[in-house]
């Protein structure tokens, strides 16, 4: 196995005394798709935040060799890149201009956009399938396009991690599977990547790893069958689950409360 | 500085030939009945009394204007990039009405005479409180309600303070004379007045032009802002400072001039797009021509009494926030969640 991008060692983050993140330890490597699953509350939006550096953290905590708290801001937001929950857009912008934005932390204050970043522009927008509309306003977009112009901007980054907080909400079920599978390829194509995801059928489907969190803790850090088994749910979620054989493999169907 | 695409340097160019124009206009309008040629000759060699009426009159009024112009025009457009609302504008966040409180209580008890350098201060003391209380009030969410009420709550307590100052004034002579110089105007300023200040003009739009980045990736909300390395308490900082420092230091020189900061940057969207970082440079041109016109404008109204350019801007200003409010009804009850 590669040596891990990402370290947390008793990460832990704190809200006016009160542990939001409470002592969390894994590893995040090259390659991988890791789910981040958990009740509402859990800590998982915290956790994510503390990672991409939105909130400050305690602990053992390290990217690649050197502290994370160490890391200048643009040198973490290079290699760190975060989509933050629901898609805000405050201005109309042309979506390509949005995805410009992930290029950020690679420019200079006073230059324009370099050779390398329009390519990664032009392959985020080319791989997330929007260049029919790149030009076209994104506040007026649907929010399935929206949400894969948000994707788009997350991937030009081309940051060795990937940290996207909830990007299935609120999108149509050919939608959810769209933006996994781009999370995924981006995974394939040598990121790590961190995706918080409610709905456990599909972590189970893309996912090559869950993290539980619970109350603050991780609870769990298995492969989707261990993590997501009908015990685990039912202690963790207090749902009913069965799994089933959708011809790719075993996933976790909830079918009611306890 | 921002990238700048072809239109937009072009667009910049055809405001700085306008605002040059303008300035010619500005420097051979007024009373004295000199002829257009025979004005810019006495800028030129400064001879007799047609070069002081220029040089000394007319030339500082201009310079002025436009120094005036930009900051408002810079200012509104950063506020509103740090805000990620169209409708952040100094005077909505009492900010003036504050430099103007400040800047009364120092003329009006005799504290400092108006040409030194305690003017400017005591403006930019007060806009500071105005613009960081703002800040702070408004929080990391800068929701356009809480916003808006907290702007309107420090706009009408520096009204207040006004009110008090002038109700307390010892010489109802001197009450009568920072009424008028409230009203703002840019009449019978000279050059001392441009020297105190154009400094901080200058200082306030470095610190606005510097957060252009920061405005542009905040255009995806704080916490990605935050992740894509982006200093937002330094941001804030250098938006209130930068605002207060010019804003004050115009309505010292100037009294009350408000709407500016609003209308540039709306007129510069539709040419430039949203980008918050691309709207600066041209919001600040937009400015610099507005204030120059309606400068302009009051010299040849016939009237007994010269008109106020601050009750001009005030006029066209309202109703143009008015019918924007309108427009953009949709968008801004989308940004109010």
């Amino acid at each position: 196995m590669s040596d891990p991008v990402f370290t947390a060692e008793n990460m832990t983050v704190r809200f006016g005394g009160r542990p939001i993140v409470d002592h969390v330890s894994f590893e995040l490597r090259k390659g991988e798709m890791v789910a981040l699953v958990g009740p509402n509350g859990a800590g998982k939006s915290t956790l994510l935040r503390a990672i991409a550096g939105v909130e400050a953290s305690r602990g053992k905590v390290k990217l690649g060799d050197t502290r994370l708290a160490d890391t200048p801001p643009r040198e973490r937001a290079r290699k760190i890149a975060f989509m933050p929950q629901g898609h805000v857009f405050h201005w109309p912008m042309p979506a390509a201009d949005v995805v410009a934005l992930g290029r950020l932390p690679h420019a200079d204050h006073f230059s324009q956009l370099s050779k390398a970043d329009e390519a990664a522009i032009a392959k985020a927008i080319a791989i997330t399938g929007i260049a029919d509309f790149a030009q076209r306003t994104v506040t007026t977009l649907s929010g399935g396009e929206q949400a894969r112009v948000a994707l788009a901007r997350l991937l030009a980054t081309q940051a060795a991690i990937i940290l996207a907080d909830e990007p299935t909400v609120s999108l149509d079920p050919k939608h959810q599977l769209v933006v996994m599978g781009l999370l995924r390829q981006a995974a394939r194509d040598g990121g790590a990547v961190l995706a918080v995801v409610h709905d456990l059928t599909l972590a189970a489907r893309f996912c090559d790893r869950v993290l539980v969190m619970d109350k603050g803790k991780l609870v769990g850090d298995a492969t989707p069958e261990k993590a997501l088994s009908p015990e685990r749910l039912s202690a963790i979620f207090g749902v009913d689950a069965v799994m089933v054989d959708t011809g790719e493999g075993m996933v976790p169907m909830v079918r009611h409360p306890l | 500085m921002p990238p700048m695409n072809r239109r937009d340097i072009l667009l910049c160019a055809a405001l700085a030939v306008l605002l040059a124009a303008l300035a010619l206009v500005s420097l051979v309008t007024g009373q004295a009945g000199l002829t257009p040629a025979a004005a810019l000759s006495a800028l030129f060699d400064g001879q007799g009394p047609a070069g002081i009426i220029v040089r000394e009159i007319r030339l500082p009024r201009t310079v002025l204007a436009i120094g005036i112009g930009a900051t408002l025009g810079l200012s509104g457009a950063a506020l509103q990039g740090l805000l990620r609302n169209p409708l952040a504008e100094p005077a909505l966040f009492g900010a003036p009405q504050a430099a103007a409180a400040a800047t009364s209580l120092v003329i009006a008890f005799g504290l400092a005479p108006v040409t030194s350098f305690i003017a400017p201060l005591a403006g930019i003391a007060g806009a500071l409180l105005s613009v960081g209380g703002l800040i702070l009030i408004a929080g990391r969410r800068a929701s356009l309600t809480i916003t808006l009420l907290a702007g309107l709550a420090l706009a009408s307590f520096a009204g207040a303070m006004t009110a008090l100052i002038l109700n307390l004034a010892p010489n109802p002579f001197i009450a009568l004379e920072v009424a008028f110089w409230l009203l703002g105007s840019l009449e019978d300023r000279s050059t001392d007045h441009l020297i105190i200040a154009l400094p901080f003009f200058l200082v306030s739009w470095l610190m606005l032009m510097l957060g252009a980045k920061a405005y542009r990736a905040l255009s995806l909300g704080e916490e990605a802002a935050i992740s894509l390395g982006v200093n937002i308490p330094l941001t804030r900082l250098l938006v209130v400072a930068g605002v207060a420092i010019g804003v004050g230091a115009a309505v010292a020189v100037s009294g009350a001039i408000g709407f500016v900061g609003l209308v540039a940057p709306h007129l510069v969207r539709r040419a430039v797009g949203s980008d918050p970082a691309r709207v600066l440079l041209p919001a600040a041109l937009t400015g610099a021509v507005l204030l120059i016109a309606a400068d302009i404008a009051v010299r040849l109204v016939p009237a007994a009494i010269e008109l106020k350019i601050g009750v001009v801007t005030a006029l066209i200003g309202v109703p143009f926030f008015l019918r924007m409010i309108f427009s953009e009804r949709r968008i801004l009850e989308g940004s109010a969640r």
